[in-house]
């Protein structure tokens, strides 16, 4: 039958080109590897949502595995730890973005994921949960780590969106509050899928860069959605790890955001950041003022004391030099009373003295002149014993070699000898 | 030159100078006088400073690296 031969023929046919195809036997992992390619590049990327479940980590918490599902079917999916940029657990409504792919060990068919996102307010509500929860173990949120900031700020650097209303409060406010100051502005978006990442770049240009005094991440309010990236785990380490303080400052009060937990002040609103980060330039002045009015103040009084204790030694010298002056005049009186006594005994004295120099004088004089006689008559008696008296009276000396003869017999032939008389002397030889 | 006293320092030099004055029982007329002047000085500089300025604000690109000024 032709019908048959024809169905025949095609059997035959397909057959035959199976039988062309696998003409040579391939290995199982060459198999799973020919599956797992061919279903790459005929399924390709797919993006797929659905709820977690089945959520596992294993190898040391490295690779993590979880099913996708909805009301039906299940999907595997795998993916390694360090892609995970937002913290997941079963239940949470996901969208992951992946390529279908096989395990070389078994063939297991699953979804290789390369990126989450949470969707839903529920998923959000329960991811920032998560990461608080994380975060907070670890102490990223700690008290004692968060830093004072610097009185007089003289760099203030902001890190916003350029045209948010945000940056204009913020502006506002530290034009108000603390002119003084310098702001750099470091634009970056808030929202949307670049933003953690500029976000983190602005923190490194910060403190690489900028290095200002203070930095204030700040925008305005909006939904979980639109709060994500302030939500980022990513975001909440690099503000950890920066060096310089920060405040956060976001949207309306009743937000809270991840950033806002790890910053070192956490401001209610953009404008209550620029408010925490200043002080107000007026208050500033009068503190001046009154640190000079304390000087002097303080200054006045210790002069006032110098002023009193002079005084007061003034009064204390005053008096005590009129008490020697009186003193000095009283001794004066009395030393003029004691002078004349003195003065009369003097006197009196002085007359003795006189009265015995005149007696001394006459019993001397009359002494000298006694003495005198005396020696008058003395001499007169000396004369007339004198041996030139003698002579004068005709009588010699006779002398030899100076000697006294005084018997005519000790005397020899030529002998020479001097003869004195009471006018001269007679030289004569012996005969 | 040398490097300019940031603000923080001056005020914090004054408020020095103010709590020595409070605290001491300095009878030397000279060293008050001297250190009233000094704080008069570093209190006109502080006043000098904050006076008449107006916020400037300058915008850095993170990427590019551009550097922009305005008031």
């Amino acid at each position: 039958m032709p019908a048959v031969g024809r169905m025949s023929a095609t059997w035959r046919n397909s057959f035959t080109m199976t039988e062309e195809l696998h003409i040579k036997p391939i290995s199982v992992s060459e198999c799973v590897e020919l599956v797992r390619t061919t279903l790459q590049s005929v399924v390709g990327e797919l993006t797929v949502y659905g709820e977690v479940s089945e959520l596992q980590r294993r190898s040391g918490g490295s690779l993590l595995f979880f099913s996708l599902k909805d009301a039906t079917s299940y999907l595997r999916c795998f993916m390694l730890e360090h892609e995970l940029k937002t913290e997941i657990s079963d239940g949470m409504e996901i969208r992951v973005t992946g390529y279908p792919s096989l395990f070389k060990k078994n063939s297991g068919f699953h979804l290789r994921v390369k990126r989450i996102e949470l969707i839903g307010e529920g998923a959000l509500q329960k991811q920032l949960e998560l990461t608080k929860k994380k975060l907070e173990k670890e102490g990223v949120f700690a008290q004692q780590r968060k830093r004072a900031l610097p009185r007089f700020p003289e760099h203030i650097g902001i890190i916003t969106s350029e045209d948010a209303a945000a940056f204009t409060d913020v502006r506002r406010v530290l034009s108000n509050r603390w002119p003084y100051a310098v702001v750099t502005l470091v634009p970056s978006q808030v929202q949307g899928a670049p933003a953690i990442k500029q976000l983190i770049q602005a923190f490194d240009r910060m403190e690489n860069d900028v290095q200002p005094d203070i930095i204030i991440l700040t925008r305005g309010g909006g939904s979980l959605e639109d709060l994500q990236s302030f939500n980022s785990e990513e975001l909440a380490r690099r503000i950890f790890s920066t060096k310089i303080p920060v405040v956060v400052g976001v949207g309306h009060e009743r937000d809270w955001t991840i950033a806002d937990l790890v910053a070192d002040i956490r401001a209610a609103t953009p404008s209550n950041a620029a408010e925490l980060s200043t002080p107000v330039r007026d208050d500033i002045f009068l503190q001046i003022e009154a640190l000079v009015e304390t000087n002097t103040h303080v200054l006045r009084k210790s002069i006032d004391a110098h002023a009193h204790e002079l005084y007061r030694s003034i009064t204390t010298l005053s008096a005590s030099m009129k008490s020697t002056l009186r003193r000095v005049e009283q001794s004066i009186a009395r030393a003029e009373i004691y002078g004349s006594h003195l003065l009369d005994r003097l006197r009196a004295v002085d007359e003795k003295i006189s009265h015995s120099a005149h007696l001394l004088t006459n019993a001397l004089s009359s002494h000298i002149t006694t003495i005198h006689e005396r020696y008058k008559s003395l001499r007169k008696l000396l004369m007339s014993v004198s041996p030139q008296a003698v002579l004068r009276r005709g009588y010699s000396i006779t002398r030899r070699n100076g000697k006294i003869i005084r018997s005519s017999k000790s005397v020899r032939e030529h002998d020479i000898l001097k003869t004195t008389l009471s006018d001269g002397e007679i030289e004569s030889e012996v005969t | 030159m040398p490097k300019e006293k940031k603000f923080a320092e001056l005020f914090k030099e004054l408020e020095d100078i103010t709590q020595k004055f409070e605290d001491t029982t300095e009878s030397d007329l000279d060293t008050s006088v001297k250190e009233f002047e000094h704080g008069l000085e570093i209190a006109q500089e502080l006043k000098d400073r904050l006076q008449g300025i107006e916020l400037r604000v300058k915008k850095i690109q993170a990427k590019y690296q551009q550097k922009n000024t305005y008031v």
